[in-house]
């Protein structure tokens, strides 16, 4: 039909008129579509999008010429779509990937809330309230909470806690002394670092500083004649020094999820090293 | 340098190897403007997807103010505007004008139509206070933090302004082109100009093909 040389390809009109009817056609099926659930946003965008690519193929091919044009002009096309699609990924896995906050949570109420806590609720958090003790009992007997190692009771005869050595604490047992004591700051420095040796880890990262002071009193309970004044005022003064620990919302997930699997097997794995 | 001179005695500049590189230059130009104005509008797509992201609630509240039929009716306007300006080019190439400046000005007839369509919509919603950013004033949905309303209007206007600027120019350049017909500066011999402003028109065709879904259809 046109030979190599010949820049002004005489298009049949027919091709013109079709493309239109395409064209139509599936603009009535995505606004057809558009009163249908796929099931998620998601799907329903990529429903959608699936669509309008297919309509502006028809318009870069046709009406623009792309079918009968140079590989110079196609391939500039292509490449501007690939660049497109580099732009797209990488916001996107940037996005999926952020584990501060699930999609939907606005970021103005995590960073108000990360915000709001301060010295002087710490402070409060510090003298034991019926809410905080419920909220640690909440947490100690959760879904991979500190009751798999301590026991339901706090007696140190939980499952995974079998294979540690030295086994862990009895919170009922007073006989051998605590490495860090049994005061409210000296539970809450063991539950912020951990214990060096042993398989108790330090869950600064999991746990925000109320929902580990949360925990202290619930533990404390447990206890027979907790003391009041134990041998860790200075480390836990500077823990709470540190910028990273204050704020309701700490570490990785807003949520605190409890004691993670891998952490309880990775501790597990060195005690069994030794 | 003159290049008139040069047409009438050559048919083309004299710079060029050939009217076909002539020719072949000038497309290639365009399509690196049209690939560039899809970058710059790709920017405001992938800034809506990740609000869309964020804030999915917002938006799906949000979009219900938006008329579906009043987009497809657009969408059909621009749809059609696109056959009758490749049909304004596919007759300049054939040497009937008369059908070419007929389509040409069937394609502005339907911009204005656009424009029209997007004139009502655009009155209602300030009407309406639903308006980007602090200019929001919708009271019966306040914009927040946690629902910020004010963002998806900003999307928006901002996405579909920058759009339907770009349809009113070109609506000038066919004005432009229709112009360079009458006075005989655009004929089947040398229709680069009209071939040209096509593809640019389609790019805003296309454009729209994207918007459309984006803003009224999808939940």
């Amino acid at each position: 039909m046109s030979d190599k040389h010949d820049n002004h390809h005489i298009v049949p009109l027919s091709y013109y008129y079709f493309t239109l009817g395409g064209l139509l056609v599936l603009t009535a099926i995505t606004v057809g579509v558009s009163y249908f659930n796929f099931g998620s946003m998601a799907a329903n965008l990529a429903v959608a999008m699936a669509i309008a690519s297919a309509k502006a193929s028809l318009v870069l091919f046709f009406f623009m010429g792309l079918r009968w044009d140079s590989a110079l002009n196609r391939g500039t096309m292509v490449a501007t779509i690939a660049f497109l699609a580099v732009f797209f990924f990488f916001v996107g896995a940037d996005l999926g990937y952020r584990e501060e906050w699930e999609s939907g949570t606005k970021y103005a109420e995590v960073k108000s809330a990360a915000a709001a806590a301060s010295m002087a609720e710490i402070k409060e958090w510090e003298r034991p309230s019926p809410d905080l003790v419920a909220k640690g009992k909440e947490l100690y007997l959760g879904a991979g909470g500190c009751a798999t190692c301590h026991g339901n009771a706090g007696k140190g005869d939980g499952i995974a806690g079998g294979a540690l050595n030295p086994k862990p604490r009895n919170f009922e047992d007073n006989s051998s002394a605590w490495t860090n004591g049994t005061s409210v700051q000296s539970i809450y420095v063991t539950l912020t670092s951990g214990i060096k040796g042993t398989g108790m880890a330090g869950y600064q990262a999991m746990l925000s500083p109320k929902d580990r002071l949360a925990l202290t009193h619930f533990i404390r309970t447990i206890i027979p004649d907790p003391q009041g004044n134990g041998k860790v005022d200075a480390q836990y003064a500077s823990i709470l020094k540190d910028k990273d620990s204050i704020g309701e919302e700490g570490g990785a997930s807003s949520q605190s999820k409890g004691i993670p699997i891998d952490l309880a097997i990775d501790q597990m794995l060195k005690e069994k090293k030794k | 340098m003159d290049v008139e001179a040069d047409i009438k005695k050559y048919g083309f500049p004299q710079w060029f190897k050939s009217k076909e590189h002539e020719f072949d230059s000038c497309k290639f130009g365009m399509w690196l403007f049209l690939v560039q104005e899809l970058m710059l509008f790709g920017g405001l797509f992938v800034a809506f997807a990740m609000y869309n992201y964020l804030y999915p609630e917002t938006f799906r509240e949000a979009h219900h103010h938006l008329d579906k039929n009043l987009g497809a009716l657009n969408t059909v306007f621009l749809l059609i505007s696109s056959l009758t300006m490749v049909l304004g080019v596919a007759y300049t190439m054939r040497n009937q004008m008369g059908k070419a400046m007929l389509n040409l000005f069937l394609t502005f007839l339907l911009a204005g139509a656009f424009m029209v369509v997007k004139y009502f919509e655009y009155s209602h919603k300030i009407h309406e206070g639903l308006l980007p950013g602090a200019l929001y004033s919708f009271a019966a949905n306040p914009s927040t933090p946690e629902n910020p309303q004010s963002l998806f209007f900003s999307l928006y206007f901002m996405m579909t302004g920058l759009h339907g600027i770009h349809v009113v120019g070109g609506m000038v350049c066919l004005l432009w082109i229709m112009y360079r017909i009458k006075i005989g500066k655009t004929t089947a011999e040398r229709f680069g100009a009209v071939e040209f402003v096509g593809l640019y028109w389609h790019l805003v065709d296309l454009i729209w093909i994207f918007l459309f879904p984006i803003f009224y259809l999808v939940v």
